[in-house]
C-alpha cells in the first residue's frame, strides 16, 4: 500500500500536470485545480440509449502520488462530495468493460473505481496481477484517466446508478 | 460568431479541403511518455500503420502490451486493419486523437 506524502505528492502533481497542459492552460481542458493537491475533471459521455451526453465530474487527490496513483472518485458537482446513497446517480454505470468498474458503494464500505489506476484500488486490497500494479516509472494521472474512459465508453457505458 | 472568437478558434494548420485531398490529421498520444505527435495520413492507409508510423515520430519502442484507444475511451484493437476510410465513413470512431496505454487491471464487475 502506498504511503502518503503531501510534498512529494504535491510536486509531482504540478511537474506531471505542467507536462501534460505544455503551453496550454487548465481551462483549455476544461479541469480546475482547486488546491496542490485535487484535480476536478469534468467527462461528458455519450449516451447513446437516451440520445443525450451525460456529465460527471471525476476529483482526482494526488497525496500518495506518484508513488502510488491518484485517488480518483465521481463526486456531486452541487456539493462537491460523495454521499452513498444520495449521490449514486453521480456514478456511472459500466458493464463487461475488460479492465475497470464502478461501484458506488463497495463492500458497504466505500466509492471504488476498480481499476489498478487508483488509489482506492490498493486501499481495499484488491487481487492485482503484478504486470498491473501501479509503476511510477510508466505510469502517471494520465493513465488512471485513459483507465476511466474506457469504462464510459460504448459498448460499456450504460447511464447512471440509480439510488 | 464574432471576429474576436473565431481569432482564439483553435487550428491545426489543416482544414477540411487538406482533409479530403491529403487525408486526415491525427494525433497519438504516448500516455506513459506525455508525448504526442500530430501528422496527416492517406485515406488508405490502415490504422496500424499509422501507429506504426506514430512510434517512430515519439521515438518510441512499442510494447507488446500496448494498447491503442480514442481520446473518449474507445478501445481500437479490433479496428487496426481498418483503413482511414472506413474508420471514418463507417463511424467507427469520430475522434481523430488516439492514445497508446499500457496494461492496467480492475474488476469486471
Amino acid at each position: 500500500m502506498p504511503v502518503q506524502d503531501i510534498h512529494a505528492g504535491r510536486e509531482a502533481f504540478q511537474r506531471d500536470l505542467q507536462v501534460v497542459l505544455k503551453e496550454g492552460t487548465l481551462a483549455d481542458r476544461g479541469w480546475l485545480k482547486p488546491d496542490g493537491l485535487t484535480l476536478l475533471v469534468p467527462m461528458l459521455v455519450e449516451n447513446a440509449a437516451q440520445g443525450q451526453v451525460d456529465l460527471y465530474l471525476l476529483r482526482l487527490m494526488f497525496d500518495h502520488y506518484p508513488k502510488g496513483p491518484p485517488s480518483a472518485q465521481f463526486i456531486n458537482p452541487l456539493t462537491m462530495n460523495y454521499k452513498f446513497p444520495d449521490d449514486v446517480l453521480w456514478v456511472p454505470k459500466c458493464e463487461n468493460a475488460p479492465d475497470v468498474h464502478f461501484h458506488p458503494n463497495y463492500n458497504n464500505c466505500v466509492q471504488l473505481i476498480c481499476s489498478s489506476t487508483t488509489l482506492e484500488f490498493y486501499r481495499v486490497n484488491h487481487d492485482v496481477k503484478p504486470e498491473h500494479v501501479w509503476d511510477p516509472q510508466r505510469m502517471n494521472f494520465l493513465t488512471t484517466l485513459a483507465a476511466i474512459r474506457r469504462g464510459l465508453a460504448s459498448p460499456y457505458y450504460k447511464g447512471r446508478w440509480t439510488p | 460568431m464574432s471576429d474576436s472568437v473565431l481569432e482564439k478558434k483553435p487550428h491545426d494548420g489543416g482544414s477540411e479541403h487538406d482533409d479530403d485531398r491529403h487525408g486526415p490529421k491525427l494525433t497519438f498520444e504516448h500516455v506513459a511518455s506525455v508525448q504526442d505527435v500530430k501528422f496527416r495520413v492517406s485515406w488508405n492507409e490502415t490504422l496500424q500503420a499509422a501507429w506504426n508510423t506514430a512510434y517512430e515520430k515519439l521515438g518510441e519502442d512499442s510494447r507488446a502490451d500496448d494498447r491503442l484507444q480514442t481520446d473518449d475511451g474507445v478501445d481500437m484493437m479490433p479496428l487496426l486493419g481498418k483503413t482511414m476510410r472506413q474508420l471514418f465513413d463507417d463511424k467507427h470512431t469520430k475522434s481523430r486523437k488516439f492514445q497508446i496505454v499500457g496494461p492496467t487491471g480492475g474488476a469486471q464487475s
